[in-house]
């Protein structure tokens, strides 16, 4: 550590950073998208849709169980400030009120029968998707959610394109899932197990 | 400061328990956030295990640090925290330094 002027905000930043470098972040992100059109996959291929649920069910708890006893033991526990809990917060209540906002819009629009055409319709999804990434990437200095919402939202005029929502929301989920699962590779490999905490108790009391 | 004679009483009164660069390593990164654990900090700090749980050991002599060992599930836990002393000396220490730096000539 140099005894230059020691910026904190960027010591703080760069800590909070190390926390999202798992990649379960992206697998999250991933799921969400890939449950979108998991219903329809299953309709698909001949399986009862509603599995769709108890399938995103078991994941959530995989991230769960991959969080607890493979990412922690190798990152480690911190509690951040209270102004970066309040930060972190501020910006999920922003991307909820973005997400209300798009689904007012359209459910004005369908109460009031104004009908808003396919491109109307997939840019306000569009903007909840970017503002959804996008603030985070901002206000939470987490640089790759700028791709991933670019992508979300180039995707919606591919809906009308393509013609089917669960192959395009699958498509991006799984792209995001796998980015996702590349971290995770690459966070296992850098970041070994370190001793038993016993050792360091043993240590510690010497 | 006007003179070297000043500048050589502030760095005489440098915190050097602070001062030292692995110790100033983790009281930076304990200073921005509430508590971290032994892991936590040998990540940020790239310390050694062993390293990391000889410094700890001297900052907490000073009091400039809090540990408190917990346990989650079957396995203990060991979190650290600055101490209130240990955030002030760290302020004093920050002013005492950028007061040095900033009084040295171009």
């Amino acid at each position: 550590m140099s005894h230059a002027r020691i910026d904190l905000n960027e010591v703080e930043r760069r800590a909070f950073q190390a926390t999202l470098q798992d990649g379960l972040l992206e697998m999250y992100l991933g799921l969400i998208f890939l449950g979108f059109g998991m219903g329809g996959i299953l309709d698909s291929v001949g399986l009862p849709g509603d599995m769709s649920i108890v399938i995103m069910m078991l994941a959530v708890v995989l991230l769960w169980a991959l969080r607890e006893y493979v990412v922690l033991p190798r990152m480690g526990r911190v509690q951040f400030s209270a102004a970066r809990r309040k930060k972190v917060r501020n910006v999920w209540f922003a991307i909820m009120a973005s997400w209300y906002v798009a689904f007012g819009v359209l459910f004005v629009a369908g109460m009031r029968h104004i009908g808003l055409g396919w491109a109307w319709l997939l840019a306000i999804i569009a903007a909840a998707m970017l503002a959804g990434f996008w603030l985070p990437a901002y206000f939470l200095h987490i640089p790759r959610l700028y791709g991933y919402g670019a992508l979300l939202a180039l995707a919606m005029p591919l809906i009308h394109w393509v013609g089917s929502g669960v192959a395009v929301f699958s498509a991006a989920g799984g792209l995001m899932a796998l980015a996702g699962i590349v971290r995770l590779v690459r966070f296992v490999r850098d970041h070994p197990v370190p001793p038993a905490e016993e050792e360091t108790a043993n240590e510690f009391a010497r | 400061m006007n003179s070297h004679a000043d500048r050589a009483q502030v760095l005489n009164g440098i915190d050097r328990l602070i001062h030292e660069p692995a110790r100033l390593g983790i009281v930076v990164i304990l200073y921005v956030v509430e508590s971290a654990d032994f892991t936590f900090l040998m990540n940020q700090t790239g310390l050694t295990w062993g390293n990391l749980s000889s410094h700890m050991s001297k900052l907490e002599e000073a009091g400039y640090v809090a540990i408190d060992k917990t346990f989650m599930g079957k396995k203990p836990l060991t979190t650290a925290r600055l101490t209130d002393a240990g955030r002030e000396a760290f302020r004093a220490y920050r002013q005492q330094m950028q007061q040095v730096f900033d009084d040295l000539p171009e």
